[in-house]
C-alpha cells in the first residue's frame, strides 16, 4: 500500500494508492498516520477513491488514527466507492463519527471552514 | 460433506486469495452483487479472525475453507486448529452506533459483519478443528 500526501493550508490530504485496505494493509496505514500526527499534523482528509475492498481491520485502522489524534484534530474521508460507503453505513460509522464527502474539494473546503483545533 | 476446498497458510496477506476465490464461486450462483461482496467480506473476516486470534499471528498454521453448494444455498465452513474462540457470545453481539471517538469499538466488528452477510452463523470449538459455519440461502431465482 502506498500513500500520496499533499498539504493545503494546514490540511494534509492523504490519498491511498491501493485497492485493499484490509488486515494485511492496516498496520502500514496506521503507521503512516501515526508518523503524520507525530510530525504535527492535526487536520486530515483521507481520499479513499482507489480503495475497492475494506474490512473491519481497515476500518479499525481509521478509528485508531482518530483516537491517536485524541480530540486535538479532525479526520474526514472522501471519494468512497459503493462498497466502502456501505461498510461505513453497516457499522454506523457514518453517523457522526466520520464526516464523509463526495469529493476531495468538498472535504478540504469543509475542514478549512471548521474551527481549528485548540 | 463434499464441497470446494480451499486452504492457505495462516498469513494475513494470503486472505485476499480466499476472498477472491469465494467471490468467484458466488458470482456463478444466484446471488446479487451486494450479496457477493458481503460473502467475500465474511470469508475474509473469518480467516482474519482465525489468523489473528486462533493462531495469534503465527504463520505456520493453516486456514481451510470448504464451500458446499446445495439446491437452496451455500454453506461455507472456515476451519483452523488454533486456540478456540473463548467468548462465543461475541457471535451474537450487536454494534451500537458510536457517537464519538471515545465510543469507537475496539473489536468485534468482524463477527458483526459476518452475521450481517449471512443468514446464520454457527461455531464449534476444537476436537481438533475450530469451525465457523456460515449459511446463506439463494436470493435470486435460480437460473
Amino acid at each position: 500500500m502506498e500513500f500520496v500526501n499533499r498539504t493545503e493550508q494546514d490540511i494534509t490530504v492523504v490519498s491511498i494508492r491501493g485497492q485493499r485496505m484490509d488486515a494485511a494493509a492496516a498496520p502500514q496505514f496506521k503507521g503512516h498516520m501515526v508518523d503524520l500526527i507525530q510530525q504535527g499534523g492535526t487536520r486530515f482528509v483521507l481520499n479513499l477513491e482507489a480503495v475497492d475492498f475494506m474490512d473491519s481491520s481497515g476500518l479499525a485502522s481509521l478509528m485508531s488514527s482518530m483516537k491517536t489524534l485524541g480530540g486535538h484534530g479532525e479526520m474526514v474521508v472522501c471519494c468512497l466507492g459503493d462498497k466502502v460507503r456501505k461498510l461505513f453505513a453497516i457499522t454506523r460509522l457514518d453517523r457522526g463519527v466520520f464526516r464523509i464527502f463526495a469529493t476531495e474539494v468538498e472535504a478540504v473546503t469543509a475542514l478549512s471552514s471548521s474551527a481549528k483545533p485548540g | 460433506m463434499d464441497g470446494i476446498r480451499l486452504s492457505i497458510a495462516s498469513r494475513l496477506e494470503l486472505v485476499r486469495l480466499l476472498g477472491l476465490a469465494v467471490r468467484g464461486i458466488c458470482q456463478g450462483l444466484p446471488f446479487s452483487g451486494e450479496e457477493v461482496d458481503a460473502l467475500e467480506l465474511a470469508v475474509c473476516e473469518a480467516a482474519n479472525n482465525a489468523i489473528k486470534h486462533a493462531y495469534k499471528g503465527k504463520p505456520d498454521g493453516s486456514v481451510r475453507v470448504n464451500v458446499v453448494v446445495n439446491d437452496t444455498g451455500l454453506v461455507i465452513c472456515v476451519q483452523d486448529r488454533g486456540a478456540p474462540l473463548e467468548d462465543t457470545t461475541k457471535l451474537a453481539n450487536e454494534l451500537s452506533a458510536p457517537r464519538s471517538v471515545n465510543e469507537l469499538p475496539e473489536g468485534g466488528m468482524g463477527l458483526f459483519l459476518i452475521r450481517k452477510a449471512v443468514d446464520s452463523v454457527g461455531y464449534k470449538a476444537g476436537a481438533p478443528d475450530n469451525v465457523l459455519v456460515m449459511r446463506k440461502a439463494f436470493s435470486k431465482q435460480s437460473k
